[in-house]
């Protein structure tokens, strides 16, 4: 049990990198604010939640409490942005995020964003709001200090359990059978039935080989369920979320499926601290004011950050609201690739440098024996 | 790390991993819940043999002067940012879901403003199940598995 109890509270992350990932999820949950007031449209009738607590309601709330909801939450985030009261902020932010999400989804279809609301109730006690926040103005934390690690280790198992909900039934329902080639069929179910044919995917169509499709099947379901077993380390979690992520592009490429609060939650677990380290070499760093004058700025940046937000969830045509998603997907996937030729190169390295100590322990002991 | 806290974190962690043979058997039993710790599944595959079968709503409107139109199902739904095949369906998979006095109130309305002048009186929902042969994907058969008819006169009154 000591191995465990250490293993919880190990890892590498500083109050720098929670601190401008606190700031990228805000904006990015800003982006990505759910437009709860449509439901409004349907008759009472056609709400259907799934089980669970939603099911208390006796049908879709009022047109008024569906626009406070994104207006509170939009509020929550712009909050969480700027650090101020980051704590109740962000558990504001999450369980609002969990109620409006889950308005939508009471209609006969659960979208998977579980993960983003997650970010916000976990990390945020890792000390989120220690650095980079109008918090830390006024507590004057030391930035140094060392941040609690084990919500982000139950962050990343949480992230394992949920992807092996997705392998499990894979596995069972028969996707490494090499006859199955499922990847192929739910390729042609989005595209055929749900309409899912825009940009690159009728590409995919042209190609009829086993052999294309059979290694994805494998590919998924080892990549749904290998997630969780990898959370035995940071390096080894790191690696397959960077995977999944380049994963999520794949399946935006060929299906047009866009796992866009995916991606902003694996975020949480990049070491952005070396960004800003990397930023200040090149003289690139945030305005210096005094506390006070971020005071106003926050005191000003929340309201019109949240509106504006608020504003374009709801005006916004679904087409530039899926342009938004895409261009998020496609810089995680792009960093991530980064991140796997460093960790390739890394290892390159590492097999070169170890056979170049076995040369050298070798010529040595030659000549120890000459 | 106290004793208290340390207790703490195995039992929150131990939770977490038990949390996923408890959301499996519930999603068995039940159906998936929310809020949960799920990703989509996709369990199976819906193409064997170059066949792909789905299940599909054609929907038919016959108005007060006998005529009737085939509406496309996304035409009855109001715009929105779900799925149109994953709400229809569960809104007109069951005849006494679809007859409920404020779907049919509804629906009336919907169909009024859509057809003006017209008078729609039943809206009958054929669920088909379709299939398509991948490699000519115009080569397709379609069975009528169920069919849910809606009284928009009738539910209307």
């Amino acid at each position: 049990m000591k191995y465990f109890d250490n293993w919880v509270v190990r890892g590498p992350f500083r109050s720098a990198d929670l601190g401008v990932y606190r700031i990228i999820f805000g904006l990015a949950a800003l982006a990505l604010l759910p437009n709860a007031q449509f439901l409004a449209g349907y008759p009472s009738s056609f709400f259907a939640p799934p089980p669970g607590p939603l099911q208390r309601l006796s049908g879709i709330p009022p047109l008024g409490v569906l626009i406070s909801l994104e207006i509170a939450l939009a509020l929550a985030l712009a909050a969480v942005v700027f650090g101020v009261f980051t704590r109740t902020a962000s558990v504001v932010a999450g369980v609002l995020m969990v109620l409006t999400f889950g308005l939508t989804y009471s209609f006969g279809k659960i979208d998977h964003t579980i993960f983003l609301p997650l970010a916000a109730l976990l990390v945020v006690w890792a000390g989120w709001g220690r650095s980079y926040s109008i918090d830390s103005l006024k507590t004057r934390a030391d930035p140094d200090a060392p941040v609690s690690q084990w919500p982000l280790r139950l962050f990343a198992l949480l992230i394992g359990v949920g992807f092996a909900t997705a392998a499990i039934p894979k596995f069972l329902g028969g996707w490494l059978k090499p006859g199955t080639q499922a990847t192929e069929g739910h390729y042609w179910y989005e595209t055929l039935i749900d309409d899912r044919n825009q940009a690159f995917a009728p590409l995919f169509g042209h190609i009829t080989s086993p052999i294309f499709w059979e290694p994805l099947d494998w590919v998924t379901v080892a990549l749904e369920g290998g997630i969780i077993l990898s959370v035995i380390s940071w390096r080894s979690f790191r690696i397959m979320i960077a995977l999944a992520s380049v994963f999520h592009v794949g399946v935006l490429v060929m299906m047009n499926i866009l796992f866009t609060t995916n991606v902003v939650a694996y975020a949480a677990f990049v070491p952005w601290g070396l960004v800003l380290v990397w930023l200040k070499r090149r003289g690139v760093h945030a305005p210096r004011l005094s506390a006070r004058a971020w005071t106003v700025v926050a005191a000003v940046g929340i309201p019109v950050l949240a509106i504006v937000a608020w504003a374009l969830a709801v005006g916004l045509p679904i087409e530039a609201r899926d342009g938004i998603k895409i261009v998020i997907i496609v810089i995680a996937g792009i960093v991530s690739a980064c991140y796997l030729v460093f960790e390739i190169l890394n290892l390159v390295r590492w097999i070169r440098g170890r056979s170049a100590r076995r040369d050298s322990l070798r010529r040595r002991e030659v000549a120890h024996a000459r | 790390m106290s004793k208290g806290r340390r207790n703490a974190l195995r039992v929150a962690f131990a939770l977490a991993i038990l949390l996923l043979p408890a959301e499996m058997v519930i999603q068995k039993l039940v159906d998936q819940p929310y809020p949960g710790i799920y990703q989509p599944s996709f369990a199976g595959t819906p193409v064997v043999n170059d066949i792909l079968t789905a299940k599909v709503p054609l929907v038919h409107v016959t108005f007060a002067d006998a005529s009737v139109v085939d509406v496309p199902f996304e035409a009855v739904l109001p715009d929105s940012k779900l799925l149109d095949l994953s709400v229809f369906n569960s809104a007109f998979q069951s005849q006494i879901r679809a007859n409920s006095p404020e779907t049919v109130a509804w629906l009336k309305n919907d169909l009024e403003q859509k057809f003006p002048g017209r008078t729609p009186t039943t809206m009958v929902v054929e669920f088909q199940t379709l299939k398509i042969d991948i490699t000519d994907p115009s080569s397709r058969t379609a069975t009528t598995t169920k069919t849910v008819t809606v009284d928009l006169q009738e539910g209307a009154r």
